[in-house]
């Protein structure tokens, strides 16, 4: 009896803490879910929004489309040139970036905020600034350029491919490594003050107590920060979409502005969907594999 | 406490609230745009004079792309003076054709009711009549269809049906400095000859600017090109572009840029760059579109009062001048849920009279013929005589139901083989085996 009554107590607290993450769990579905259901389920049909009646299921037909055409393997290669320059850049700088936010002694607020601010505007705007900054008879990088000596005439950033890639990673890079920086910021804040002081003590010199004592115990928040760099370097479209619309000679044009092509200019909603699931399917491979190389001990 | 209470339960409502939203919309469907594509409203343009304003109520949300001279919303209340029951909720949005094209889908997709009416590029008309997202408008246009121009009227329709009312026409023109030279080149190789002897003069850089961003300025200015070569696109329901009219407008853009005639950055201009380069003095021809005219004399432009304007050069193989054909319509959406209103506005905006606001105001290139004739008209912008040859000699984009599918292959391998990626061979070969698979996918 007395078992019974405490069986129904446990009862009624699990109802209630299930109506309280219901909402969250439903929005989660809603927002989080059920696109991804669709879009997996748009991936076998012949869906082209021009051709309303003809829906039809089509089985691996869209993948087989895909995998089998030279643009696929094209962007794909792109987004992976992409994906590891714009990392290298932004890893570097972000973690240069956290060491001055972390050494700053005044104006600390004002430091904090200010590297933010690239973080807070909208990467279309980010896209059409740097568009406008590397046009080649326009753009002030070529006048600064020109105005120090190091060119005589205009270089025409966009219309090489090795240039253009260049300046869309710059672009992202500035755009992101505020985000890097305050994550590897707030993971050197938890590193505690005695553990450098001993380190003083015993002679080590600053070379060693990075390696030996900063980057350790960075490596889970380094984790986080690569794992959500990745996703966001295989997904990236806005500054793309802004700079060179994927030229010149598609050198620029990644899997998910291959995408949108397929999804908002042909309207092929099979075919878009169908890149969008294998561009879900790479980040999980990479997210799978991050974290079984970078695992921590503990 | 109290106050923590409060606020986590209207944080609450308003979850809730936007799940309820977010449910909501997608409601539309299908079945309910099938039944409004039928409905035609009756037009009521006949009764109606200024004297003798419309009774016609309702509430026309109206998205427009970037207007900065404002016509747009004098061209409304012209049509509130007609109307005065009906609001039109103006909304601008932002961007390139793209980008405006972007932003429209995502509602026309989800089946809202707003935008009612849109400005709608010509090249979206078959896609979008297509998809069944545009009010069918034939009986409707029907009945003042021999006011219009026949090239831009061509472009409101898509199977005989048609989806909507034109409202601008557009084609590429040269441009060129009056105060450097007097007569505009005819032939791509006087274009060339003049470029090489008067570049420099009149604080020029280059000869000749045009834009070959990767996107659709690339199909159409090579397009021209070719066109003006003698050679052609989707000709009787096929794509033969590898041929030598192609590879010479290929070889002749490429020697413009190996030449120093035009920066390399062509490559990566879209329009407005290539205006600003014009707007600065360092170009002493131009390929632009018409908006540019108004632009390159106002007064924020260097070479303000010494443009000048003509048909576009013609290649070395060619018979004629041939501009790319674009321009805008009025659009209704399918779904619309004041259709009586939203047919009584487009037909408003597409009208005499506002056409010819437009042309007075923005400069736009009329598409009712009577704007051509008028004096008013013609006093204040004399240079619509010279250009009205190139308006007829215009060459619409190949008129198929995927136009953009089309034109992603073009843009690819124009730019592979202007680059240098690609032989022309190689590059036109592939580009008409997927032009003419991709066009057997639209049967």
């Amino acid at each position: 009896m007395n078992k019974f009554k405490s069986l129904k107590k446990t009862t009624r607290d699990n109802v209630a803490g299930y109506s309280m993450i219901l909402p969250a769990l439903l929005l989660l579905v809603v927002i989080g879910i059920v696109p991804i259901v669709i879009t997996v389920s748009y991936s076998f049909q012949y869906k082209v929004l021009t051709d309303p009646l003809d829906t039809h299921f089509v089985g691996l037909d869209n993948y087989v489309t895909l995998l089998s055409s030279e643009l696929f393997w094209e962007v794909l290669g792109n987004t992976a040139v992409f994906a590891v320059l714009s990392m290298v850049f932004e890893m570097v700088i972000g973690f240069i970036g956290a060491m001055l936010m972390n050494s700053a002694k005044k104006f600390v607020g004002v430091v904090r905020t200010a590297v933010l601010i690239p973080w807070a505007i909208p990467g279309i705007i980010i896209a059409y600034m740097f568009s406008f900054m590397f046009n080649d008879q326009l753009g002030v990088v070529n006048q600064l350029l020109e105005t120090v000596h190091l060119i005589d005439a205009p270089v025409s950033w966009l219309t090489n491919g090795t240039t253009a890639m260049l300046a869309v990673v710059l672009a992202d890079t500035w755009k992101q490594f505020p985000y890097i920086s305050l994550m590897i910021f707030a993971g050197l804040q938890t590193i505690p003050k005695d553990v450098y002081e001993a380190a003083q003590i015993d002679g080590a010199g600053r070379v060693a107590t990075f390696f030996r004592i900063t980057l350790p115990n960075l490596k889970g928040i380094l984790l986080i920060v690569l794992l959500f760099r990745t996703m966001g370097a295989i997904r990236i479209f806005d500054i793309i979409f802004g700079i060179t619309g994927g030229g010149p000679a598609n050198a620029t044009a990644t899997l998910l502005f291959q995408a949108y092509k397929y999804l908002f200019g042909d309207m092929n909603f099979g075919l878009g969907s169908a890149l969008s699931t294998i561009i879900t399917i790479l980040i999980l491979i990479c997210s799978f594999i991050y974290i079984k190389v970078l695992k921590t001990d503990d | 406490m109290k106050l923590k209470r409060v606020l986590s339960m209207v944080l609450c409502g308003a979850l809730a609230l936007t799940l309820l939203t977010g449910c909501g919309n997608s409601g539309g469907s299908s079945a309910d745009s099938d039944a409004e594509n039928g409905k035609t409203a009756s037009s009521s343009r006949e009764d109606v004079s200024e004297e003798n304003p419309s009774d016609l109520s309702g509430e026309v949300t109206f998205v427009s792309q970037n207007d900065q001279t404002g016509t747009l919303d004098e061209m409304i209340k012209e049509f509130n003076k007609l109307y005065p029951d009906i609001t039109v909720d103006h909304q601008v949005l932002p961007g390139n054709s793209d980008d405006v094209k972007k932003s429209l889908m995502v509602s026309l997709a989800a089946g809202d009711t707003e935008p009612d009416v849109f400005e709608c590029d010509i090249i979206w008309v078959s896609q979008f009549g297509a998809a069944g997202w545009l009010m069918d408008v034939t009986d409707n246009l029907a009945a003042v269809s021999d006011e219009y121009v026949a090239g831009p009227l061509s472009t409101c329709y898509y199977n005989d049906k048609a989806y909507a009312y034109p409202n601008y026409t557009d084609v590429g023109l040269l441009y060129y400095r009056k105060d450097v030279v007097d007569t505009p080149p005819a032939t791509w190789d006087e274009l060339v000859e003049m470029s090489k002897k008067h570049a420099g003069e009149g604080g020029t850089k280059y000869g000749y600017v045009f834009q070959m961003y990767q996107g659709e300025p690339t199909s159409c200015n090579m397009l021209e090109f070719i066109k003006q070569n003698g050679g052609t696109d989707l000709k009787d329901g096929v794509f033969a572009m590898n041929n030598d009219n192609t590879k010479e407008a290929l070889e002749f853009v490429r020697n413009l840029i190996a030449e120093g005639i035009s920066p390399e950055g062509v490559l990566s201009h879209k329009p407005d760059d290539t205006l600003s380069i014009f707007q600065e003095g360092d170009a002493l021809f131009m390929r632009n579109w018409t908006y540019a005219y108004e632009l390159s004399n106002a007064d924020t432009s260097k070479v303000a009062g010494n443009v000048g304007v003509a048909p576009l050069p013609v290649g070395t193989n060619g018979t004629e001048s041939s501009g790319t054909l674009g321009g805008w319509n009025f659009a209704i959406n399918a779904n619309t849920d004041a259709p009586e209103a939203a047919v009584a506005f487009a037909e408003f905006m597409s009208s005499y009279e506002a056409q010819k606001l437009s042309v007075l105001k923005r400069g736009t290139f009329p598409t009712n013929a009577a704007v051509y004739e008028d004096e008013e008209v013609l006093a204040d912008k004399p240079y619509l005589a010279d250009i009205k040859a190139a308006a007829e000699n215009a060459k619409p984009r190949p008129q198929v139901r995927d136009y953009s599918a089309i034109s992603s292959i073009f843009q690819v391998y124009f730019h592979k083989a202007l680059l240098g990626e690609m032989t022309d061979d190689e590059a036109l070969e592939q580009m008409d085996q997927e032009l003419n698979a991709a066009l057997a996918e639209q049967k």
